[in-house]
């Protein structure tokens, strides 16, 4: 079973559903990627015993989906998937979801008072350009990973590799000092259209 | 106040930071890392990551889960965990036992879909007994969303392989916050499927009950004009398939 592709254990289970042959060709698949599953579950949680826990869901996740998986990308990727949804869907149950300094409360509130469409349309179009024009690689990791993924701004630092006094955080600060300027220079510009 | 951010400002870093319409699936990410960027799509693709921040930094973090680079001190977690993780699938194949003391139901799923077959092939009528007794009791365990009762209805439902979809449907003044469908018989999950008119998945989630939150990330994809479509399935217990609300549309009412 050593010698065989990702895709060819898959194929070789699907041959012959529940046999011996494709357990041992599930389990060689499976066995693969233990290392880089429990990778990314320990990045995200910095705890061995609570990243086995995700890893151990993730497996049984993998197992229970693999007839969606169709050969559209390689199986690491479609894993890479499933590792990632299970993972963020946990941490989140978990309220483990970023609520750092003192944003929380508002995060929920932007749920219900939203912008119209148009108008955070051309907001985020504006900061989109600051983001790719004056935030460094590691502000842009950061934000995009905090606002975009949820990760915690401890995990962000661990995924990172961030060995600065704060983390994360300093660079969080950082970015977000560039973008507020635009932001509220575009609000102001908006409410004198209204006007 | 310099650290001071309001709700609106985080919304708008949300919406500058999501995936956009012309955002690459996971598929495409994965042949650019993977596949040769000597063809049109492949280099349309990478010029696309080149200017997107959001896809710049999908692709690294998929490139991290592919080619990982623990540093110093994840190497020992990692060794620890997959060393649990082997000892597992061991001690399942040998000794049924241990089932007692698994902590979820995702570990029991594993165990009895992976091991259960083979340890019952190669053992005596006797050791299936055992486990038909360990897999009835786990199965009385597990928690069960409560059901509809076992109707002429219901039964309906199951027959038609029919799902009532409740929304979001047709046309809509707010960006919808929730999916909702009516429970079905014999449903022990639901997969939910968000898709753009060209069935390209924007969204895939499991579900126990009749309702299921979209994701922030997922509703700022939903835009003005742009319709969307969607489908849940319901599966079983032993997870097949048993029906499905069929494909569903809605639409964000343009801004006037
Ligand atoms: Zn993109």
């Amino acid at each position: 079973m050593g010698g065989l592709t990702d895709e060819e254990l898959i194929a070789t289970s699907r041959a012959r559903p529940k046999s011996s042959e494709a357990f041992d060709a599930l389990d060689e698949l499976f066995r693969r990627y233990f290392s880089r599953v429990a990778l990314w579950c320990f990045r995200l949680t910095g705890d061995r015993e609570i990243a086995e826990d995700l890893s151990q869901e993730v497996f049984a996740r993998a197992y229970e989906n693999l007839d969606s998986f169709q050969g559209n990308s390689r199986f690491s990727t479609w894993l890479y998937a499933v590792t990632r949804n299970h993972c963020t869907n946990r941490m989140k149950s978990r309220a483990a979801a970023p609520v750092q300094f003192g944003e929380g409360a508002l995060a929920h509130l932007a749920d219900v008072r939203q912008l119209d469409p148009q108008t955070m349309l051309e907001q985020a179009e504006a900061v989109r350009a600051v983001i790719n024009d004056a935030l460094d690689e590691t502000e842009q990791k950061v934000l995009v990973l905090h606002y975009g993924h949820e990760f915690t701004l401890d995990t962000i630092t661990r995924m990172l590799g961030l060995t600065n006094t704060s983390g994360a955080k300093a660079f969080l600060v950082s970015a977000r000092r560039k973008l507020t300027g635009v932001i509220r220079q575009h609000r102001a510009v908006d409410s004198r259209r209204r006007r | 106040m310099e650290n001071s951010i309001d709700d609106r400002e985080i919304q708008v870093i949300r919406a500058a930071v999501a995936a956009t319409p012309a955002c690459l699936p996971i598929e495409k990410l994965c042949s650019l890392l993977h596949e040769p960027r000597d063809s049109d799509p492949q280099l349309l693709a990478a010029a696309h990551v080149a200017a997107c921040v959001h896809c710049s930094i999908e692709l690294s973090l998929l490139r991290e889960f592919e080619f990982p680079q623990p540093q110093a001190g994840e190497e020992a977690a990692v060794d620890w965990i997959a060393a649990r993780l082997s000892r597992d699938v061991s001690a399942r194949r040998s000794c049924p036992q241990i089932i007692g003391r698994d902590r979820d139901a995702g570990r029991r799923a594993w165990w009895r879909a992976m091991f259960t077959p083979r340890f019952a092939s190669s053992t005596a009528v006797a050791f299936a007994t055992v486990l038909l007794l360990i897999s009835a009791i786990l199965y009385v365990r597990r928690p069960m969303e409560p059901r509809l009762a076992s109707s002429p209805a219901a039964a309906e439902v199951q027959r038609s392989t029919s799902i009532v979809a409740l929304g979001p449907l047709g046309e809509l003044a707010q960006r919808p916050a929730t999916i909702q469908w009516r429970d079905a018989a014999g449903a022990s999950s639901y997969r939910i499927l968000l898709m753009e008119v060209d069935r390209t998945a924007l969204w895939r989630a499991d579900a126990s009950g009749s309702e299921i939150a979209i994701p922030e990330r997922v509703r700022s994809r939903i835009v003005p004009g742009k319709t969307l479509l969607w489908e849940v399935t319901a599966r079983s217990a032993s997870g097949s398939e048993i029906g499905s609300s069929g494909l569903q549309r809605f639409v964000l009412k343009l801004n006037k």
